[in-house]
């Protein structure tokens, strides 16, 4: 502490020397306490991004890394992750062509404050709290809107997760309930220990875990001590649905299938310490009485309880799962993975990097924005996907190479809109569909089985039909990149993409038969669609590729642009 | 001997004979005085009711599907799934009086003797309807078109028509003595056949005539949902015989989902039928022809045939009874305690109780 | 333990071979679903063995089809007919197969626990697994996990059945996503296995070698598992659109479908036939609505030739072929009916005595399992339970269930019921 005490100026020297000691003080001490790192960050000042850059070079060792991404590679990057998009080649171009030297930092800014940012991560988050499910009675628009709206502004990860598990039901924060669905107990305990503890405890409802020794079927009943009380019950007058909480008197018993001898438990969370369900005195147990269809409000509520103590400043748990999630969604692997495998058998890659990320959050509230920017700062994001000169393998833990990530069905719906330059007329046709009052119910399922054989009428319909062809189905979590034949088929020979595949007022083949040089050809398309610059191999080709088929250029320019929206360079955010 | 009013509504069970296994068809004979009756244990009981006496003959090799009495009394035919047909004077003997060994070349559904008591006819799988010789079971002639198993068949009261009624809803006429097919009734809506189905389901199960022969109903069941749980609608169509056209189309307000498996007219054109259910009360439903609902309906276990005593006021039902292992799987029962189900013959008295008359 | 971290070697354009093409799978990453001895599982994929299970879906009743006993007094109307088994019977519902019965074998005791359909067919599908906390695979996903394809053109497992098609993951259970099934709805490919109506042949291939070109110079300097999974699931598109023609039923003989028959189930086994040829590892064929509770006679006399004919017809076909040896064909449902007759004229669930039957594959011909009371409503002999059969079926494939286990992150995981064993009377 006395070292640090003397060390006051930001220099990059003394940023290094303070680094280092951080380093080594994060090394040492376990245990670590918010107080501590708090009193340290007053005096040591670096910047998040450059001790992620630290610990991972440090971590990897003497070993070669890749080159930063080039400009193109960032700003698409940054721009899939940050708005769900690949980047209208116009702005490609402006951003190839600045000069400035922070224009990275100030791309990432302008990404993270507009509203196509909060639109995006709305959904990442509701495809990873509630897994392509439409449970409860909360309207998705309604949650979808309390989702934008939180990011949209200052979106503090705590709070949102608070408001989730609190579910009080009225107020700007109601859609929020819908994260609990029907308030199934089992699912309930098993979703927040996944999801906001990175602890998978299904095996712990039977059992302690058969494999990790920490998760212990008291951990699962802990929990469930907290939401057993939980239900949906309907206010009659609002004719509104609410969870509501019934009186808890005992503890929750369970036993292990494996080990006879019935156990209990209060309310409790890992590593955390048992609630004492409190006693009161008959006709004291309630601080509000009954109301039109819904219960009696008891005075101990304790999933409002968990809502607090879960996403607690101290619970490094929820910390750590918290930001390896975001990470993961930025760096294409959680520091461990599986995201909730989060345990001794399954160490993170980089320990200390977990912790401080973890505390770094915390320290900033959980502010979502600050920490993908601090991410997306560091040189360990912006790293290129090309392997180093002269190596052929590496191992993707240390990070000497970015690892491409898979897109979304709605990044890639998107980016393909608008790698065809089909944004306007996909709106367009959405706008047109919601004010036709005699828009029939289009057979989805037809669509599929080749007994409807007409184009979807509307953007949503169209959603649908990505989300169904590239998503997993409902319940399941959409993690790792799941190739499967039919959803090579789907982007091979789908009718919509050859219809976008088209000319249309606008749209790129239009713009691409209207131009004469093949060149300028190549320098379009590449723009468009992979939104880089070609090669001069590339742009050969292209150049080639039209002679051969001068008598069908219109159809040859969809050929090419076809070639490159099946590509992998396409298909993935790399 | 006087006999009392008919008042269905104050109908009530008069008699019910047990039976350790299930029947499925049970009718009166002419004079009224036996009950014969045939289902799963292949046997032929015939109950003489002056004495309670009870026979069973054992000929069948398999389950009996339909019987009939020629209508002179003093001889039984009855029928089974192997296509076999038994004449049994029942009275006086307990082996078959003659035998068609091949009456039709699948099975037998249905079989009735005609009013003159001359020509037997049957009916089954094999679509074709064939007329015997009723004394001594010589081949006569056979009637074809069906183009699916004939489920029923009625004579009408004159003695002049045969209706025959199949799986797809056909109920077809012909004249008795040429033999000679009349005209085509349309009872499709008895038939379901959706599109996942991967059978057909229902069918012209029952029909039946009324006294004058101006009505013809024909019964069994519409809207069929599956051809797993086969549930349907219990559904009557009542054509005029006149004309041919369909004059109503009656149902039940009861949950009973399967088909009627019987029809009778009562005096002054009422009309009676009972339809099965699953694991639960099924109904004997009256209606008057002229109004558009039941006017009555008795609550009983599933029942399989519905046959006139020749005094009109009774109704013998082969019904249902659990024989206490119904459901899925055999849920801790031995196989000593695993029993079939059993039946009860039930003679439903259509008019008010002795009692209630002297008192009332 | 990251998956990521994949030692793919080379920089060149020549680099297109991943591994998973080597273990002949789509996609898979080592270290999930793997096996405990990789040495057994190289071995088990130089064999051909090949599965076609049928599964008729809500309950088949022995009592109509594989177990008549016309005098039971549970005993429905039906005739038994002599098989060329000297002294077995089938129902006069099964003609064909009696015919052959001398080639297939039954086994008349299966004895499960659960009569319920909702838990009953994924359990059973699934080889009645004993509650770990995780979705175990179905049969299908489970043998295109541990044997791979034969023709590693087409997929390991495709499932033909009425109604919808697509590419059903939930199969796969935790083994992933790449290890679930092609549907074909009605027996029809998926949708997209048409090239559009505007893309000739030649344009097609044109474009594609773009693609390819693309990706060679993507995958130079960049070696994720992940994007060699990417091209290996268009590799896979493209031959399955080359083979179309294995699911196109207008290619079949007349005469074919004139023996199998033309109701939906017949036209379905012809071309499960069709698939096995090609060299499908795993064909499931399912028909619906068996569950007869009501009219259960009127209905079986309608639905069990659907079974016997194409059964008779696809035995007769394999063996003809020279498959049969290696081809593992059951027929089956979730359990049979019961003896009682419900008010419905229906028979109900019976999970405590029930018939399966097995044909090729390493199956003894002839052999006609177990022995029932009587009456044929309980087991009076062994009674066999899911898990029996799952060993069976493992082991006629050359797997060792003792053996072969599956590891799902740190669970270690049984491939078939610890506690049961192989049904050595129906084996050679």
């Amino acid at each position: 502490m006395q070292v640090i005490g003397k060390v006051l100026d930001f220099s990059t020297t003394r940023k290094r020397v303070c680094n280092a000691v951080l380093r080594s003080l994060l090394a040492n001490v376990t245990g670590f306490t918010m107080g501590a790192v708090f009193t340290l960050r007053l005096f040591a000042a670096p910047v998040l991004h450059e001790q992620i850059d630290e610990l991972v070079r440090a971590k990897a060792g003497d070993v070669p890394f890749a080159e930063t991404a080039d400009d193109a590679s960032f700003l698409r990057r940054v721009t899939l992750d940050l708005t769900g998009n690949i980047p209208a080649p116009g702005k490609v171009n402006t951003f190839l062509e600045d000069p400035s030297s922070d224009k990275r930092t100030d791309r990432i800014d302008k990404l993270i404050s507009s509203n196509d940012f909060a639109v995006h991560w709305a959904d990442r988050l509701t495809v990873m709290l509630l897994e392509r499910q439409d449970q409860g009675t909360v309207p998705n628009e309604q949650w979808r809107h309390f989702l934008e709206s939180s990011l949209r502004e200052k979106p503090l990860w705590d709070l949102m997760v608070r408001h989730m598990i609190e579910a009080k039901g009225h107020g700007p924060a109601r859609p929020a309930m819908k994260f609990l669905g029907t308030a199934n107990h089992h699912t309930m305990t098993e979703n927040i220990a996944r999801l906001f503890l990175g602890m998978d405890l299904t095996c712990a409802r039977c059992h302690d875990h058969p494999s990790v020794e920490a998760w212990k079927q008291s951990d699962y009943w802990g929990l469930f001590a907290y939401l057993n009380q939980t239900r949906q019950a309907t206010h009659k007058a609002e004719n509104q649905v609410y969870l509501v909480e019934d009186l808890a008197t005992t503890k929750v018993e369970f036993e292990s299938v494996f080990n006879p001898g019935q156990k209990t438990t209060g309310p409790r969370l890992p590593h955390g310490k048992e609630v004492e369900i409190p006693a009161f005195e008959e006709g004291d147990q309630y601080e509000k009485p009954a109301e039109d269809g819904l219960p009696a409000v008891p005075r101990f509520h304790p999933r409002e309880l968990l809502a607090r103590d879960l996403t607690a400043a101290d619970n490094s748990l929820f910390a750590r799962n918290s930001v390896n999630r975001m990470w993961f969604l930025l760096m294409g692997q959680g520091l461990f993975h599986p995201l909730d495998e989060m345990h001794d058998h399954n160490p993170p890659s980089h320990p200390q990097l977990l912790n401080l990320l973890g505390h770094e959050f915390v320290a900033h509230a959980f502010d979502l924005k600050w920490l993908l920017r601090e991410i997306m700062l560091s040189e360990t994001y912006q790293r290129d996907s090309r392997l180093p000169e002269g190596i052929s393998q590496v191992d993707h833990t240390r990070y000497q190479v970015s690892s491409p990530k898979n897109l979304t069905p709605e990044q890639l719906l998107r980016a393909v809109l608008r790698a065809t330059g089909n944004t306007r007329y996909a709106t367009a046709l959405q706008a047109e569909h919601e004010a036709n009052a005699e828009a029939k119910k289009f057979d989805r399922k037809g669509y599929f089985t080749g007994n409807n054989t007409d184009l979807p009428p509307s953007l949503d319909e169209i959603k649908s039909i990505f989300a169904m062809t590239f998503g997993q189905s409902p319940g399941e979590a959409e993690v790792d990149f799941t190739p499967g034949l039919n959803k090579a088929l789907f982007l091979m020979n789908d009718r919509l993409i050859q219809h976008w595949l088209q000319p249309r007022e606008g749209n790129l083949i239009d713009r691409l038969q209207k131009t004469a040089e093949a060149k300028e050809v190549a320098r379009k398309l590449y723009l468009s669609v992979l939104s880089r610059l070609p090669e001069a191999e590339e742009q050969l080709a292209v150049a080639d590729y039209l002679q051969q088929n001068e008598s069908r250029q219109t159809d040859a320019l969809g050929d090419l642009a076809w070639a490159l929206l099946n590509s992998a360079e396409f298909r993935f955010n790399h | 001997m006087s006999r009392p009013a008919l008042n269905v509504k104050k109908a009530w069970t008069s008699c019910q004979l047990k039976h350790d296994r299930q029947l499925f068809r049970a009718q009166f004979s002419p004079d009224g005085q036996f009950i014969a009756a045939g289902g799963q244990d292949k046997l032929v009981h015939v109950w003489d009711l002056k004495n309670d006496k009870k026979k069973s003959f054992g000929a069948h090799k398999t389950w009996v599907s339909a019987l009939a009495f020629h209508p002179a009394g003093g001889q039984l035919f009855t029928a089974d799934y192997h296509g076999v047909v038994h004449c049994w004077n029942y009275d006086v003997y307990d082996r078959p009086a003659w035998t068609i060994g091949n009456a039709n070349d699948d099975n037998v559904r249905t079989l009735l003797v005609t009013p003159n008591g001359e020509h037997l006819i049957t009916a089954g799988d094999d679509t074709i309807i064939k007329v015997f010789n009723s004394t001594n079971g010589e081949p006569v002639t056979t009637l074809n078109g069906h183009q699916e198993s004939v489920f029923s068949l009625a004579i009408s009261p004159d003695g002049k028509d045969l209706v025959s009624g199949d799986l797809y809803g056909s109920v077809r006429q012909w004249g008795i003595g040429d033999w000679k097919p009349v005209r085509e009734l349309d009872a499709g809506l008895l038939h379901t056949r959706k599109e996942n189905f991967i059978a057909d389901v229902g069918g012209v199960r029952s029909l039946a005539f009324n006294g004058d022969g101006t009505l013809l109903a024909a019964g069994g069941m519409k809207e069929a949902k599956s051809n797993a749980f086969c549930p349907g609608k219990p559904t009557v169509l009542v054509f005029d015989w006149t004309t041919g056209q369909l004059k109503n189309e009656l149902g039940i307000k009861g949950k009973s989902d399967g088909p009627f498996n019987a029809v009778q007219f009562l005096e002054d054109d009422m009309l009676a039928w009972h339809t099965e259910i699953l694991h639960t009360s099924s109904e004997l439903t009256f209606w008057k022809i002229d109004q558009s609902e039941p006017f009555h309906s008795l609550e009983n276990s599933s029942g399989y045939d519905l046959s006139l005593h020749p005094d009109q006021r009774q109704l013998l039902v082969p019904t249902y009874v659990s024989g206490g292992s119904s459901g899925n799987g055999a849920r801790g029962k031995t196989p000593a305690e695993y029993l079939p189900n059993k039946t009860v013959l039930k003679i439903f008295s259509l008019f008010a109780k002795p009692q209630e008359e002297t008192t009332g | 333990m990251n998956p990521a971290s994949q030692n793919l070697a080379c920089g060149s354009p020549a680099h297109a071979i991943s591994r998973r093409q080597m273990l002949g799978t789509l996609g898979g990453l080592a270290g999930f679903g793997s096996l405990l001895h990789p040495a057994i599982a190289k071995q088990i994929r130089n064999q051909h063995k090949q599965v076609c299970l049928i599964w008729l879906d809500g309950g088949i009743s022995q009592y109509e089809s594989w177990h008549p006993l016309p005098d039971s007094k549970f005993a429905g109307p039906f005739r038994s007919i002599n098989t060329s088994i000297p002294g077995i019977s089938f129902s006069e519902l099964m003609p064909q197969t009696a015919k052959i019965a001398h080639k297939i074998s039954v086994i008349r005791t299966m004895a499960t626990k659960d009569p319920n359909h909702s838990t009953g067919v994924p359990r059973i599908q699934r080889g009645d697994p004993l509650d770990r906390g995780v979705d175990y695979p179905y049969l299908g996903s489970a043998i295109a996990r541990l044997l791979g394809p034969v023709n590693p053109e087409l997929p390991p497992y495709i499932w033909i059945k009425p109604g919808n098609g697509g590419f059903i993951q939930r199969d796969a259970g935790f083994l992933g996503a790449q290890y679930g099934v092609l549907a074909l709805g009605d027996g029809r490919p998926p949708i997209h296995i048409h090239r559009p109506e505007m893309i000739s042949a030649e344009v097609d291939m044109a474009r594609d070698v773009l693609r390819q070109k693309a990706n060679e110079r993507f995958t130079t300097y960049r070696n994720t598992s992940d994007v060699d999974a990417y091209e290996t699931s268009y590799k896979m598109a493209r031959q399955l659109m080359a083979r179309k023609e294995i699911f196109d039923d207008n290619l079949l003989d007349p005469k074919d479908r004139t023996r199998y028959g033309s109701h939906p189930l017949g036209r379905h086994m012809l071309q499960a036939r069709q698939l096995l040829e090609a060299g499908v590892r795993f064909v499931k064929v399912n028909s619906y609505h068996w569950d007869t509770h009501g009219d259960n006679f009127n209905m079986s006399q309608r639905l069990v030739p659907q079974i016997d004919q194409p059964f008779a017809a696809l035995v007769n076909d394999l063996d003809d072929r020279g498959m049969l040896d290696d081809t593992l064909v059951i027929v089956m449902s979730e359990f049979g009916r019961t003896p009682i007759i419900n008010s419905r004229m229906g028979r109900d669930h019976w999970p405590d005595c029930w018939s399966i039957a097995l044909a090729g594959g390493g199956t003894r011909p002839g052999a006609i399992v177990g022995e029932t009371t009587s009456d044929g409503a309980f087991v009076d002999s062994e009674g066999y339970d899911i898990g029996h059969l799952f060993h069976t079926i493992f082991t006629l494939l050359g797997i060792n269930p003792q053996e072969t286990h599956y590891h799902n992150k740190s669970q270690r995981l049984a491939i078939a019921r610890d506690d049961c064993q192989p049904i050595r009377e129906v084996m050679l």
